[in-house]
């Protein structure tokens, strides 16, 4: 695909949304860290903190929603497909008076497939949310397709294209709600151990809820090493 | 809060700066980037024009491996896909034709097969080509005959990859065969990491 029509697509899949909501929609800053390694060719492991800035409360001390360290695991029952799981614990409003935390574990499965150097993966997540207040389960589907902006290879120094749709509905014994997540994303590929992308995400939430949808937009900087 | 976000903004910058020197000891990584058909060495660009008479669609690349430069010219001729390599001078490598492996003939399928499957307990072909190089003919010579597709004379592989595992391996695999279905050479096909799709 042409650079400069990628790059105009971009522009407007950000802008557009950015626009229409952003008077009511909640803003979030995300900057990630991220660390992986393989022991073998079938098992690897992943490391990250996560941050949730609100953009908003961005001179007070609610600016930070959410602290998460997280750990997954995969291992690899054929070339495309992963079975893992791992824990997140989740900070709240660190800096605020009577913060909260959260537990959360999860079971996930991936299906990969490759057309060239471009990638197509399937995920679908379990989720077990323990909360300092409730107790909630997830489960999540997510499509995710990347793509180099250069050439049919992603060579180290050439920047690639990441789109994503997640679906998802939470419940627990006394309710159920869904969210949609939807984003976009402009990635450098440094070298085959370091990459870093620029992100827009666009959240539908509380699509059950009788107070009505809402919305969030969440710009994510994510750094990823690879050993 | 305002030294948070110092720290937050400063990050990114001392991972980038540090990246610079990381990024400079992967040159000898292939590296492949389209270029535009006036950039191919001339020598090349006549051979295909002389043959293929201004292909309607076909893409140019540079590939380097940090000490060897060569030219890629792709394009579609009688229903296959076609990749054909030139070094720096513009004199022919070889030419890629990309096949399905039905296309091959039936006991040299055997013969594949029956090789992949004792390597490997489960796999599925993914890609598979018939690469042409020559034994001594000069390079207009091999492409006239890959046209007419009169092969002899032409030295022929099969570039086969395939995803696979068995008990010690995992992943995806380019096997390269002889004509008449002996494995030359083996290796794994690294892939990016997963971390931002998995």
């Amino acid at each position: 695909m042409d650079f400069m029509k990628c790059k105009a697509l971009l522009a407007v899949a950000i802008l557009y949304p950015v626009c229409a909501f952003s008077q009511q929609a909640d803003l979030i800053w995300n900057p990630e860290l991220s660390y992986s390694w393989k022991s073998s060719d079938r098992l690897g492991f992943n490391t990250k903190l996560s941050v949730f800035n609100s953009i908003r409360d961005f001179d007070n001390e609610a600016a930070i929603r959410y602290i998460e360290p997280q750990f997954t695991f995969s291992y690899g029952l054929s070339a495309g497909t992963k079975i893992g799981g791992g824990y997140y614990y989740r900070l709240s409003t660190p800096m605020v008076d009577g913060y909260q935390y959260e537990h959360r574990f999860l079971q996930q499965v991936g299906f990969i497939s490759y057309l060239g150097d471009r990638r197509l993966a399937h995920r679908l997540r379990l989720e077990q949310r323990v909360r300092s207040s409730s107790y909630q389960n997830r489960l999540r589907y997510r499509l995710s397709y990347d793509f180099p902006l250069e050439g049919e290879k992603l060579d180290p120094g050439e920047k690639y294209l990441i789109v994503k749709d997640e679906m998802m509905t939470a419940f627990n014994k006394d309710e159920a709600d869904a969210e949609n997540r939807a984003s976009v994303g402009l990635g450098w590929y440094f070298n085959s151990k370091q990459k870093f992308e620029v992100g827009l995400q666009y959240r539908t939430q509380d699509v059950f809820s009788d107070g009505g949808i809402s919305h969030l937009f969440l710009v994510s900087t994510s750094y990823y090493l690879n050993r | 809060m305002k030294t948070y976000y110092q720290i937050l903004l400063l990050l990114p910058v001392l991972i980038l700066s540090s990246t610079r020197f990381g990024a400079a000891q992967h040159t000898k990584n292939e590296v492949e980037k389209s270029i535009d058909r006036d950039a191919m060495p001339a020598r090349a660009l006549s051979l295909i024009n002389q043959f293929w008479k201004e292909p309607k669609k076909a893409d140019f690349y540079r590939q380097s491996d940090g000490e060897m430069i060569s030219y890629e010219v792709k394009l579609n001729w009688e229903d296959h896909p076609y990749s054909i390599e030139f070094d720096a001078s513009g004199s022919l490598i070889d030419v890629e034709q990309l096949i399905e492996f039905e296309e091959l003939p039936h006991a040299l399928r055997n013969t594949i097969t029956e090789e992949i499957n004792n390597q490997y307990t489960t796999f599925r072909l993914t890609r598979v080509q018939r690469q042409f190089s020559a034994f001594e003919n000069d390079d207009d010579e091999v492409l006239k005959k890959i046209l007419e597709e009169d092969f002899e004379d032409l030295l022929i592989r099969y570039e086969i990859e395939i995803d696979g595992h068995n008990k010690t391996e995992l992943g995806s695999f380019e096997m390269l065969f002889d004509e008449n279905g002996n494995l030359i050479q083996k290796r794994k096909i690294v892939r990016r990491s997963l971390d931002n799709i998995w």
